[in-house]
Parts: structure tokens; C-alpha cells; sequence
């Protein structure tokens, strides 16, 4: 039972307002808690009164002869929300009695007898938004005054409204309960909760030209009906649904209004266009702006058969769609069917779309559990003897898609996992008829199987199935369910199992199954056992023991080394030799003499590549060489600390004539002081052809910083004075310019680097 | 250049800041005006409104006399409001338009005195300097537009059918749409009056006046309607049964209080406008003259009706006399105190006695025939207080 307390007031043209003393029309009463103030502003704000065209309106002589105005004139009814000046809402509910004649009829006087406006207007005003079950409940109740509407003078209530002085009224207070399914349905009822479902989806829709409010047009005799029957409705359709009924002169929805309720007796056109229009007064039903829907069909054809039960739970279900997607209305109507009927489902009829959309139709908790239910008896029923290879092959895809989906959905028996074993492994011809290339199927069997009771099937059981395949996925992924944390210990057999099957991608397949970074010890024993496995797995091998010496040099090559030498030698050498020459070269602190030695006489090396070693060796020995070139001169720089050993292959290296760059940056590499630096203009000097060795010098004090130690300071120390005068004489900043030509000067101008 | 007074929304603006309106109806879109269903409370399916876009000289000194729509490219001439959107006569635009509001209490007779005035602007213009009155059809609903209005709800009722109209109601929405007409002469000035059939209740209290005031301090003049049956003096001569629902005076000292309550400004301005105070239904003293022997209405009959409606011209000293006549016999009939407080705060004050009907309607409320009397005495004294063109005799 809920409870709403009100305030009331009663507007009309009579002889005296309570809230201003004056005649005509205003507040004529009202209850105690409510002021003067908000009762003459809720009367204005409200905007109610009974607009008739002047002609259509009643006379003295229509009233005598037909006091029971309320027949030809139906009472109005608002529901909507005031907004006060002082910020505050109030929500009306109201009727609006049409009773044609001023008040001085009623009162037998000779003036105020003017006849075609005037009302009784009833309002009772909430300071909580009342649901519309309010509105029933009043209707129902007969709350409205006058409870007499006879338009005669002998009407002593309704002349109470009108005549003499105001009586106050009393607050008062709602005890209702919500509406329980209505039993008489009929079509204009149908059309209603259409009009309404329609309003409530676009009221969902934020797109600029969607039409939000509805103009219901049926003859005036349902509407109150079809009022009444709004408590019945789910409030979620009903909430806010602010709206006047039997209004007329209005040919659109006011602001404030959701809803007009049109009767037969007005005329005037209305923008049906721009509404939810539903008119039901000509022969034929006329809608605007209502989408052609199944649920919609199916609703009037509730109310053709008088089926409320149904037509309430399409009401539900509606309410519960999501707009954002398109909806297949005919399949959510079965599901609805599904869940409330005995009927069950056939396999054919379960697939993974229609899985699919049963996830995204939100269901009600009880029709869901019943939908869910059905589907997994259908699905385990499958999983039995007699059930046909197609039925288990789908049951498998569903089991795939929903346990991903919505695993918590899915509720498989023990027998039904226990069958999929037997299926597949005990009867094995079995295993590739029902998996196929199925990534699904096969999915769906690991997982059936992983939550059987045991995955038992002895070894040979379990590798003749496995053996009938030929497709890797299915290999890795029974392989890594069937041994589980045992793999590694089994790693022999497995790879023995692989490498005698006709599955395809074995090397694939091996190292999904042992990654080498994580078994290289297992792989490496595996090998060194069974060289054959190479044949298969060795690109693999390979491949991380390269990347093993690049990255971790020593550690790499000596691990290499455990592999046994037949083995190795049918593995490309070359490869993991250059990888690790390289690796050295870039970093010396790895450099080891005596393991340099034993790979170069380990591995089976073409002889290019043993040289890389020799040299190596060499310069750590520092040997002298009888050849130098430029890359020689710079691995020695990076391996000797020996200053008098680089100078040595510097005089060898001068003898092929380098270039004056790569002389310069070895000499700048080389000298810390003037002697150093003297040294190296003498070799160069001693070692270069006369016609050469001038302008060879020039171009390597050009590039290189030897000024630092003083012009005079290195001249001073060096003996041969050809030399001395070309680097004191031609070394100045002028023929510097000059030699490196417009360029330099520019960019000596400018700023910017050449 | 003066402002223009939207005869809608009450609000000033520049001419030269009018808007129009798409009338391409066939191949241009219709939309709801937001601006317009504000003003209504209800969509507002119409052409798009278009803001001109004349260059800057035509908007500084200019009326835009057309824009053109921005959707379908073609021009409108259709005028509105820049405020609410509705649509106002071009002409008004132009020229002046003058807003004369006609207020009284209920029961007062305001409806039948603007349906009788019209008719009779209709008839007797002629009288006025061939004065031509055409109504001004320009709402964007027709149901709205004055002429199908005044014959529906006006003209029809009280003529054709021998009614006295209902009563207006407060919260009918149609007393916001204004009657307005154009009176034109061959070659004198033209000038457009908006008449406004409120509900008497607006002014019956101070709360509900601060609501509608607005179109009065608007106003270019006023029209007060008084009920004579509403005189104490009268209402006891007559032997009327009924007790007075409203003293007749009741709305104008309710407007006087507003007015020197408020903005001082406002009250200055209202006070100095053309005021006709205009006792209605005045053919029940002049009927009745034996009952009113010692207090009649000296000057007034029955029998004379507007001397300018024989063709011999207008004569102020009518408007004077008779109202001179009509302050004695309220200074007769007792209410001194009513005519000292017109005379000490309105500055441009007038008294008429007008019956719209010619007599009074039976007890049904029906009228055999409708016999106006001296109905356009007042516009024709606010008129010339406009400085409009009437043939005056000096």
C-alpha cells in the first residue's frame, strides 16, 4: 500500500474567491496547507480551463434541457508539473468539469448568467511527483469534485462551488495500491500501450528530429478507461508521462505535456506528423510516426483474444530492450514464448547468433534462469548415445561460444563431458569426423573435457586418436590438457610422438609446445641424444643460440659448446661464429683468449671466418702484422692499450697510403702530447710518397686538433725541416680556408656546420 | 528612429532589426521555432525564421524591406518580431502602430465594445474622413488571424446570433492575440490600432495586475470600461436584486495603487496617456430618466447618438460636454472621491457613456438588435489626442 498526501484547490467563475473575495474566475476554495498566493499561482501556472470554439459551446437553453453537461462536454484531465516563482514544483492531477454557465445561474440571479466558459476545475496538488496510479486511483475512487455534476441550481454540491461563501477544503491523503493486470482488454487499449511503448523507445533516442510526445485520438467514452488503465502499466512507461485528455483547440502538445488525449468532438486538425500519432476515430486506424514491429502486432493481437497475461509480458520485455542495436523483435517475442511456455528447444535451434542475441536481450531473472536452463538441457542432451554427428558438432560450437561468452551461463553435466571423452578417444575414428578443422569444436571439446570428472584414457587410446589428426592445434592443445604439469617430464615421448605422426608444422608445433628459451637445457639433452630431432627442430635451435651469443656473448658460445659435436657440426657454425665475433668486437671486456681459441677450433668455421678469429688473437698476443688496413687499426685501437704497438701498425698501415680522414682520426686517437703528434707527422712524412706526403699532411692537421699542444711546441720537436716548414707555412688559417674551399668560409660565416 | 512595440510579446525594438519568415511553404523546410513555441507553449511547425543580412548602411538606417532564406535561397517578406517570432504587419513596422488597451472589470462589457466599436468603425468611417478599416491578417496560424477571429468569436455571436459572448476566461490564451486594424484614409495618414479582449479578472486584483501590465504600460492609450450597474447609485435607482459583484471603480484604484507603488517612470508615463473612462450600458439611465430625474446625465439621450455619425463632422466640444455631464452626475450619484482621484493623477482623462448593445439583453442573455450608441466616441476622442486626421469642426 503506498501513501500520498495532497493539497487541493477548486477553480471556477463564482460569486467570491477564497483567496482574492472577487467574482469570476479564480480560486473559488482550497485546503489550509496550501496559501493564497500558490493557490492563485498553481490556477494561472496550471493554464487549466475547458477551451471550447465559441460555437460548440453550451447555452441556458442546451443546460435546462440537458443539465447532465459532462455527456456532451467530457470532463478534462490534467496531470503535469508547476513550476512556482519561488523555484519549488508542484505536480496537479485535475478534472476539469465543463458546466457552461457562470455562477449566477445556479444562484437565480439576474446578472452573472453569462453562458459558455465557465468550469469547475478540481486540482489536487502534490508536493511529491504522484504516480499515475494516482490518477486511477482518484478516477476509480471518485475523488474529483463534484461527485454531482448535474448542471442545475438544485445541484446543492456543485453549487457549493459557485455560490455564497467559499467553504475551505481539507488536505487529504492517498492510500493506493498499484494496479494489478488489467482483465478487459480491448484494441484502443492495444493502440494505447503501443502509443506509449513508442514514446517510452524514443525517449531512448537522442537524435534531433525523434518524435517524444504522443496525441491519442479515440472516442471520448474509453478515455477515461484507457486513464484508469495507466496504473495497471509498469511505471517505467508511465513515469512523467504529464498529459491532458478530452482537451481540445490544440493542435500540438503543449510544453510541460507528454500526452493529449483527443476525443471525437474535436475538430480542428492537429500536426500529427510531429507527434506519436494514433487516431482511432475514423473507420480505419491512422498512426504517425509508429514503427512497423512485430511486438506491436502482437500486442493487438493480445487484445483481439483477450490474452493479458501476454500482452503484459510483452510490456516487460519491451521495457527491457536495449535501442542502441538493431532488434529482432520475432526472435525476442520466442524467447518470451521460450520462457513461459513448456516448450523446449532443439539443437538446430540453438546456434552461436542466436546465443548471441539471447546474451544481449536482457531477460527478466526468472525468464532468464528458465531460457538458460533450457538451452543447456538441450545442449547436455546432445552429448548422449544415439544423437547424431551434425547435433554433437553443433552442441560443441555452442559450448565453445558460451564459454567465452558467458561461461557462468553454461552448465554442462559430468555425463555430457564424460561422453565427449569417450567419444573422441575411445572411439577414435570419431575424433576427426566430429572436430574437423573446427577451432571452435575443438575448443569446446577441451573444454567439456577439462571439466570432466578424469581425462583418463590410457596412452595408446589417447596417441591413436591424437594420431588420426594431422592438424597441430589439435595436437597442442590435447597434448598440453592430457599431461598437464607432467609435460616437461614427457617431453621425450611427446616430441617422439611428433616427430613419427603426419601432424603438420611439427617445428611449430614443438615449440609451442617446449618454447626454447624455456627448455633449451630439455632440448639441448633431447638432441644430444636423438640427432635427428635437429632435422626437425635445428632452425629453431639456431636461431636462439644466435641470439644467445649476441646478447650474452661468452655465456652463449660456451653453452653452444655443451651441444655435442656431431650435432653442432650439422648445424650451420658459420652463423653462431659471426654472432659471436661480432659480439666481441663491440664489446671487449667479453674478450677471452683461451675460449676465443677453443671456438675457433671447435666449430666447424670456413676459413674467412677463422682468420676473424686469428686476427683477434693476434692483436691480444700483439703480434706484429704484416699487413694493416684501416679496420685492423681501429679493432687493435679498441683492444691494445699498447701505445708503442699501435704506432707500430700505424708506420705498417701508412705504407697503404689510407685516407687523410681516417689517418687523422686514428692520430687523434693516438696522441695525448706535441711528441706524440710529431711522431705521427714523421711517419706519415717517412712513409708517403714525396709528392704525396705535403698536402697529405695538410689535410690531416686539417682534420685534426693538433694545434692544442702549441704550433711551436710540435715544430720544435720535429727533425726534418721540409716538414717543419710545410706545417708552419701552409698550416695557417688563411690556406686552411682556402684548401677546404667556399664552402668552409661560408659556414665559417654563418655558423652552421659543413 | 522611435522603437516599435511588438503588439505579442510587448517588447521594443529597433526597426531596423525585424526579422521575416520563410513563406517558400512548398519547397523550403518547416520546423518547429523554438523562439515561437517558447512564446506559445506549444511546437510552432513553421518556415524558418531569417535574420537579414542587408549590408551595414541598410541595417544602420534602413527598414530591411525583404531577406533572403539561407535553405531554399528565396525572399520573404514576411515581418516578425526579433523577440517572439510572431508575425507583425509590415506597415506597423514602417509606421506607427497604436496599441489601445481596453480593460474593465468583468461583466463589464468589454467584448461587446470591441465587437460593436469594429462593426462600427466598419459602417461609420466614412463620417471619420473616409477612414477605410481593414483588419491585418498576418498571424502565422489563420484560425488566429483578426478577421476570422472577430467573425467567429465577435462579430457572429453578437450579431448574427442575437448572443451576448461568454465570459472571457483568465487562462484563455487567445486574450494574447491582438485584434489589429488598419485605418486608412485616401490621403492622410494611416495608422494601426491593436485591441487586446482580456479577461476583467487580470485587473480585479493587485496580485494579478503585475502580471498583466505589461501591454498597459505599452499602451498609447486606455480605455477603461465601467460598469454602470456597478455605480452603487444606479445599481439602488435601478432596483437591481442582485448585490454588486464589483464596485466599478474597483480596477481603477487598483491601477492607481500599482502605478504609485511602482516605478515612477512607468506611472508618470501612464498617467499622462489618453484615458478614456467609459461608463458602458449607459442606456439603462437614459431609459429610465424618470428614475433619474434629479441626477440625469445632462446633454445625454438616447435619441442623440454621435453627432459625427449624421456626416456634419466631429465636434470635440461633444466629448467635452458629455464628459463634463457624466463627472456632474458622478459627483451626484455620490462618488466625489472617484472623480477627485482621476482628476488628481490623470492628466489626460475623458468620461463617455456608451451602450454597445442599445439596450439590455434578456434574461437568456440574447439580444433582439444590436443598436450601438456612441461606441466611437472614445477611439474617436484618442484618435485626435494621436493627431491622426479627423474632420474636426472648429
Amino acid at each position: 500500500m503506498n501513501k500520498i498526501r495532497y493539497e487541493q484547490i477548486i477553480c471556477a467563475s463564482s460569486q467570491k474567491s477564497i483567496t482574492t473575495g472577487s467574482p469570476g474566475f479564480g480560486v473559488r476554495s482550497k485546503s489550509a496547507g496550501i496559501s493564497d498566493i500558490e493557490a492563485d499561482e498553481l490556477f494561472i501556472k496550471s493554464g487549466i480551463n475547458y477551451r471550447l470554439p465559441i460555437d460548440m459551446m453550451a447555452t441556458e437553453e442546451t443546460i435546462m434541457s440537458n443539465p447532465n453537461v459532462e455527456e456532451d462536454f467530457p470532463s478534462l484531465y490534467t496531470y503535469k508539473s508547476v513550476q512556482l516563482n519561488n523555484g519549488e514544483k508542484r505536480y496537479i492531477i485535475a478534472k476539469t468539469l465543463y458546466i457552461g454557465l457562470d455562477y449566477g445561474y445556479f444562484a437565480n440571479l439576474e446578472g452573472a448568467r453569462r453562458a459558455g466558459s465557465n468550469y469547475i476545475a478540481h486540482i489536487l496538488v502534490f508536493k511529491e511527483c504522484p504516480s499515475v496510479s494516482v490518477i486511477s486511483f482518484a478516477i476509480e475512487n471518485n475523488l474529483f469534485l463534484p461527485h454531482n455534476t448535474i448542471c442545475t441550481p438544485d445541484n446543492e454540491e456543485l453549487c457549493s462551488y459557485l455560490v455564497g461563501e467559499p467553504t475551505p477544503l481539507s488536505d487529504g491523503e492517498i492510500n493506493f495500491e498499484k494496479g494489478a493486470c488489467i482483465q478487459e482488454i480491448d484494441t484502443a487499449y492495444g493502440w494505447f500501450v503501443i502509443s506509449l511503448l513508442q514514446y517510452f523507445k524514443n525517449s531512448k533516442d537522442s537524435s534531433p528530429n525523434i518524435r517524444r510526445n504522443i496525441i491519442f485520438k479515440v472516442n471520448h467514452q474509453k478515455i477515461v478507461d484507457l486513464l484508469i488503465s495507466l496504473g495497471t502499466l509498469p511505471e517505467e512507461l508511465t513515469k512523467n508521462l504529464y498529459f491532458q485528455a478530452n482537451t481540445r483547440l490544440l493542435s500540438s502538445v503543449p510544453d510541460g505535456l507528454n500526452m493529449l488525449l483527443l476525443n471525437e468532438k474535436e475538430e480542428n486538425p492537429t500536426d500529427d506528423d510531429y507527434h506519436i500519432t494514433i487516431d482511432l476515430l475514423g473507420n480505419e486506424v491512422k498512426t504517425y510516426n509508429v514503427e512497423e514491429n512485430y511486438l506491436f502486432d502482437k500486442i493487438l493481437k493480445c487484445c483481439q483474444e483477450n490474452d493479458a497475461d501476454t500482452l503484459s509480458k510483452i510490456i516487460q520485455l519491451f521495457l527491457r530492450l536495449r535501442f542502441d542495436s538493431e532488434i529482432d523483435y520475432p526472435f525476442v517475442y520466442k524467447l518470451m514464448i521460450l520462457a513461459s511456455t513448456p516448450k523446449e528447444l532443439t539443437i538446430d535451434q540453438i546456434t552461436p547468433e542466436t546465443l548471441e542475441k539471447i546474451l544481449s536481450y536482457p531477460l527478466g531473472s526468472k525468464d532468464e534462469s528458465v531460457v538458460w536452463t533450457k538451452v543447456n538441457n538441450t545442449i547436455n542432451d546432445v552429448f548422449a548415445v544415439g544423437h547424431k554427428a551434425s547435433e554433437v558438432k553443433t552442441a560443441l560450437e555452442n559450448v565453445s561460444y558460451l564459454k567465452i561468452k558467458s561461461p557462468q551461463r553454461l552448465s554442462l553435466r559430468s555425463e555430457s563431458c564424460n561422453f565427449v571423452i569417450d567419444l573422441l578417444f575411445n572411439r577414435c575414428e570419431r575424433f576427426v569426423g566430429i572436430l574437423e578443422n573446427s577451432s571452435e569444436r575443438l575448443d569446446g571439446a577441451i573444454y567439456m573435457i577439462d571439466n570432466a570428472d578424469k581425462f583418463i584414457p590410457d596412452p595408446i587410446s589417447f596417441y591413436n586418436a591424437l594420431e588420426t589428426s594431422t592438424i597441430p592445434e589439435q595436437w597442442e592443445k590435447f597434448l598440453k590438457l592430457y599431461y598437464k604439469d607432467d609435460i616437461r617430464k614427457n617431453m621425450g615421448i611427446i616430441i617422439g610422438k611428433i616427430m613419427n605422426s603426419n601432424v603438420s608444422s611439427k617445428e611449430s608445433l614443438m615449440s609451442k609446445l617446449f618454447p626454447v628459451d624455456d627448455y633449451i637445457s630439455d632440448w639441448i639433452d633431447l638432441i644430444n641424444g636423438n640427432h635427428s630431432v635437429v632435422d626437425v627442430f635445428g632452425g629453431h635451435i639456431m636461431e636462439y643460440f644466435t641470439q644467445q651469443v649476441s646478447s650474452r656473448t661468452n655465456e652463449g658460445i660456451k653453452r653452444f659448446l655443451t651441444i655435442n659435436k656431431s650435432v653442432r657440426d650439422s648445424m650451420d657454425n658459420n652463423i653462431i661464429a659471426t654472432a659471436y665475433l661480432n659480439s666481441i668486437e663491440h664489446n671487449q671486456k667479453e674478450l677471452d683468449e683461451g675460449l676465443l681459441v677453443e671456438t675457433r677450433d671447435s666449430l666447424n668455421i670456413d676459413t674467412q671466418t677463422k682468420e676473424r678469429f686469428s686476427l683477434l688473437v693476434s692483436i691480444l698476443n700483439e703480434a706484429q702484422l704484416s699487413y694493416v688496413d684501416t679496420k685492423i687499426v681501429n679493432l687493435a685501437c679498441k683492444i691494445s692499450k699498447n701505445k708503442e704497438y699501435l704506432f707500430g701498425l700505424f708506420e705498417i698501415w701508412m705504407k697503404s697510403i689510407p685516407s687523410a680522414k681516417d689517418t687523422a682520426n686514428f692520430a687523434e686517437s693516438l696522441c695525448v702530447d706535441a711528441k706524440d703528434a710529431c711522431r705521427i707527422f714523421e711517419s706519415i712524412w717517412k712513409n708517403l710518397p714525396e709528392k704525396k706526403r705535403g698536402n697529405f699532411i695538410l689535410q690531416v692537421t686539417d682534420e685534426m686538433s693538433w694545434r692544442r699542444y702549441s704550433l711551436d711546441r710540435v715544430t720544435d720537436l720535429l727533425h726534418d725541416k721540409e716538414l717543419r716548414n710545410v706545417l708552419v707555412q701552409e698550416n695557417t688559417f688563411f690556406k686552411k680556408i682556402v684548401r677546404k674551399g667556399t664552402s668552409t668560409i661560408f659556414g665559417l660565416f654563418t655558423g652552421s656546420k659543413k | 528612429m522611435s522603437k516599435v512595440v511588438c503588439p505579442y510579446c510587448f517588447e521594443q525594438f529597433e526597426r531596423n532589426d525585424v526579422e521575416f519568415r520563410c513563406n517558400n511553404i512548398s519547397r523550403c523546410k518547416h520546423e518547429d521555432d523554438p523562439i515561437l513555441h517558447k512564446f506559445w507553449g506549444t511546437p510552432q511547425i513553421t518556415g524558418i525564421p531569417i535574420k537579414p543580412s542587408g549590408g551595414f548602411l541598410g541595417l544602420k538606417f534602413g527598414l530591411p524591406e525583404s531577406a533572403k532564406c539561407p535553405e531554399c535561397g528565396e525572399k520573404s517578406f514576411l515581418m516578425i518580431c526579433p523577440e517572439c517570432h510572431n508575425r507583425i504587419p509590415k506597415e506597423m513596422v514602417k509606421k506607427k502602430g497604436y496599441i489601445i488597451s481596453i480593460i474593465g472589470a468583468r461583466s463589464s462589457g468589454k467584448t461587446n465594445y470591441i465587437t460593436t466599436l469594429i462593426n462600427e468603425l466598419f459602417r461609420h468611417g466614412r463620417y471619420l474622413g473616409n477612414i477605410g478599416t481593414s483588419a491585418a491578417n498576418v498571424t502565422d496560424d489563420p484560425r488566429n488571424n483578426t478577421q476570422q477571429r472577430y467573425e467567429r468569436d465577435f462579430f457572429d455571436v453578437l450579431y448574427r446570433q442575437g448572443k451576448c459572448p461568454p465570459q472571457t476566461d483568465i487562462n484563455d490564451p487567445k486574450s494574447r492575440i491582438p485584434l489589429i486594424y488598419e485605418l486608412s484614409q485616401e490621403k492622410g495618414q494611416s495608422i494601426y490600432l491593436v485591441f487586446y479582449d482580456t479577461a476583467g479578472e487580470n485587473f480585479a486584483n493587485l496580485r494579478n495586475i503585475a502580471g498583466n501590465v505589461k501591454f498597459l504600460d505599452e499602451s498609447d492609450a486606455v480605455i477603461f470600461l465601467l460598469d454602470t450597474f456597478a455605480v452603487p447609485y444606479v445599481h439602488d435607482k435601478l432596483g437591481i436584486k442582485d448585490p454588486i459583484e464589483l464596485r466599478y471603480n474597483t480596477i481603477v484604484d487598483n491601477l492607481l495603487t500599482h502605478f504609485r507603488e511602482g516605478d515612477p517612470k512607468l506611472k508618470e508615463a501612464h498617467f499622462k496617456k489618453p484615458m478614456a473612462l467609459v461608463f458602458s450600458k449607459i442606456d439603462a439611465i437614459l431609459n429610465n430618466d424618470e428614475l433619474f430625474a434629479d441626477t440625469s446625465i445632462a446633454g445625454m439621450s438616447m435619441e442623440s447618438n454621435s453627432s459625427f455619425l449624421g456626416g456634419s463632422g466631429v465636434t470635440l466640444s461633444e466629448f467635452s460636454s458629455i464628459s463634463d455631464s457624466l463627472q456632474g452626475a458622478l459627483l451626484a450619484w455620490g462618488e466625489t472621491n472617484f472623480v477627485s482621484n482621476i482628476n488628481n493623477n490623470y492628466k489626460n482623462a475623458k468620461y463617455f457613456g456608451i451602450s454597445a448593445l442599445g439596450g439590455q439583453p434578456d434574461k437568456a442573455n440574447k439580444i433582439q438588435k444590436v443598436r450601438p450608441y456612441r461606441v466611437l466616441d472614445p477611439l474617436v476622442w484618442i484618435l485626435n489626442e494621436f493627431k491622426y486626421s479627423l474632420p474636426i469642426n472648429k
